[in-house]
């Protein structure tokens, strides 16, 4: 009777994540904003269940492996210098504000930071599939955005990886923080290496014929290496994603792509149809002002460092505004992030109804940005000339 | 040589970019997913002029034209094609050609003068990679690859000169 009660409830979340991925669809938006919508809407007759919850870890696992996967170590480094001049602007211009703003909300200093982090990173999934479908993957600013995009995955995933580190020891003093660190470089540090000296026996043991045991397999070692990062103490999203940098070093990549999809399509939709689900929207009117607060401060930000890090990279002004106005939409990292903020405490401050909330706002809201940044940015100049 | 600078764009896939003779740039983004498109984008100009989405097979077609592969002769002049040493000639096979009705093998056109068959055309069928059985009838094109020594030796031992 129960399984039969929750599989109708899951059959139930798929057909409405379908309809509203058809929305997304049609309306042109991330399937991001419109799945958490889905979540809120379904709020009131599905209750999460635990089997919800093992699906939608199942999803962040696989979203962080995902991650990991397309992220190469090797371009990374190639291009580290073009990395770093436009992602440290980035950091330095849009990480301080999330962080005032909690604590001045009265946040305690996790919060504070898990909010920083929130309000940081922009959505790589977003703005990606945004810069294909605008046909914009040529233009002179989209080497600089996606720069700037790779930085923030590399950087969330450390800062993930030391917050989550800290959570499990308690509470944030400074030992345990520095502990954290040493933990999480540690951890990521032993597997990059493992992933560089067994290279060659690693990709000898994914050469496998069979579709179905090499699935297993890739299956075996991502939850594997994510279940122990969590024994280790750090997030599993962590080793979600180092499992996906080390399987990048090898040929097999765009096989593992393949079998991984469809469980990915599901358990990932999941995850964020539960982040929907589960953040209690219920004080929409207390929490409404610090979200619109959020959005008000936090978009300037993003457009300044398209004037910085845009200048640094000798784009001119019009590929800057696109550059700011390409970097607002928030999505996957920013919920990873509340998710794995949820798992602290039962009464930790609305960090997930807020981030929820603004999510929302600021992925639809950026979309359009992007779509229309040509045209804004067009306008502004014509109106500085005629000034 | 032609100047191609490449980029990585991370998480969509490689982009070179090539500056014409006619002070075009064209853009071309090879897709992590094996689709490709083209830009062109006019001097100074920062929108494209014009983009082309293609599948992978479409982008190797094309590419393949493009490099003169899929090129018929429609008259008697050979057609060459030379990549710094590389060169490709289009020759018809005449009645009096020493290649007349003859396997590939038999006369050993790779063992005397170097050059390989790439392919042969014959009516509207083009045959690919011939094998050494293939038999070259009088009236067809064969396309010929070398080094521009070799070709030499392979046109003066069918009894042509170079033409200009």
């Amino acid at each position: 009777m129960e399984v039969s009660t929750t599989l109708f409830e899951m059959g139930l979340t798929c057909l409405v994540l379908f309809l509203s991925g058809l929305l997304a669809k049609k309306v042109k938006l991330s399937l991001i904003p419109l799945y958490i919508l889905a979540g809120l809407a379904i709020s009131r007759f599905v209750k999460p269940t635990i089997i919800m919850e093992f699906m939608s870890t199942v999803g962040l696992i696989l979203l962080l492996f995902l991650i990991g996967l397309e992220f190469t170590l090797e371009s990374f480094l190639k291009n580290r210098k073009k990395i770093l001049a436009g992602g440290l602007y980035d950091l330095a211009l849009n990480f301080p504000v999330g962080l005032v703003i909690g604590l001045l909300l009265g946040f305690d200093w996790l919060c504070s930071l898990f909010l920083a982090g929130i309000v940081y990173v922009s959505s790589s999934a977003i703005i990606c599939k945004g810069v294909v479908e605008l046909k914009r993957s040529a233009n002179p600013e989209t080497e600089c955005l996606l720069g700037i995009l790779v930085f923030e995955d590399l950087f969330i995933v450390l800062y993930l990886a030391i917050l989550s580190g800290a959570i499990a020891n308690g509470r944030t003093e400074l030992l345990p923080v520095g502990l954290a660190i040493f933990k999480a470089v540690g951890f990521c540090a032993a597997l990059i290496i493992i992933a560089k000296v067994f290279k060659k026996y690693i990709e000898m043991a994914l050469d496998i014929e069979s579709t179905e045991l090499f699935a297993l397999l890739i299956f075996a070692i991502v939850i594997l290496t994510a279940t122990s990062a969590e024994a280790v103490g750090l997030s599993m999203a962590i080793g979600a994603f180092l499992a996906g940098l080390v399987i990048s070093e090898t040929s097999q990549k765009s096989r593992v792509l393949e079998v991984v999809a469809p469980l990915q399509y599901l358990t990932v939709a999941i995850f964020f149809v539960s982040f929907g689900l589960t953040s209690q929207l219920t004080n929409l009117k207390e929490i409404y002002p610090v979200v619109i607060f959020l959005v008000v401060a936090s978009v300037p930000l993003k457009l300044l460092t398209g004037f910085f890090a845009g200048k640094g990279y000798g784009l001119s002004r019009r590929a800057q505004w696109r550059l700011g106005l390409s970097l607002l939409p928030r999505g996957e990292f920013s919920v990873v992030l509340a998710t794995v903020a949820m798992g602290i405490t039962a009464t930790h401050p609305p960090v997930n109804a807020v981030t929820t909330l603004y999510v929302l706002i600021i992925a639809v809201l950026g979309s359009i940005a992007m779509k229309y940044a040509d045209a804004f940015a067009k306008w502004m100049e014509g109106k500085k000339t005629m000034v | 040589m032609l100047e191609v600078k490449e980029a990585d764009l991370p998480a969509i896939g490689k982009k070179f970019t090539i500056e014409t003779e006619a002070e075009e740039t064209v853009v071309i983004i090879m897709r992590l997913t094996g689709e490709r498109e083209v830009y062109r984008f006019l001097k100074d100009k920062e929108e494209p002029e014009s983009v082309t989405n293609l599948t992978e097979e479409e982008a190797r077609t094309i590419g393949n034209i493009l490099a003169g592969a899929y090129f018929e002769p429609v008259h008697e002049k050979a057609v060459e094609l030379v990549m710094k040493q590389l060169s490709m000639e289009w020759i018809k096979v005449e009645e009096d050609s020493p290649l007349a009705n003859k396997t590939i093998g038999e006369v050993g056109i790779r063992k005397k003068t170097g050059v390989s068959v790439v392919s042969i055309l014959r009516d509207a069928k083009y045959i690919p990679n011939p094998l050494p059985s293939e038999t070259m009838h009088v009236g067809d094109t064969l396309v010929v690859l070398g080094s521009s020594e070799q070709m030499k030796k392979f046109l003066s031992f069918i009894g042509k000169s170079r033409e200009e």
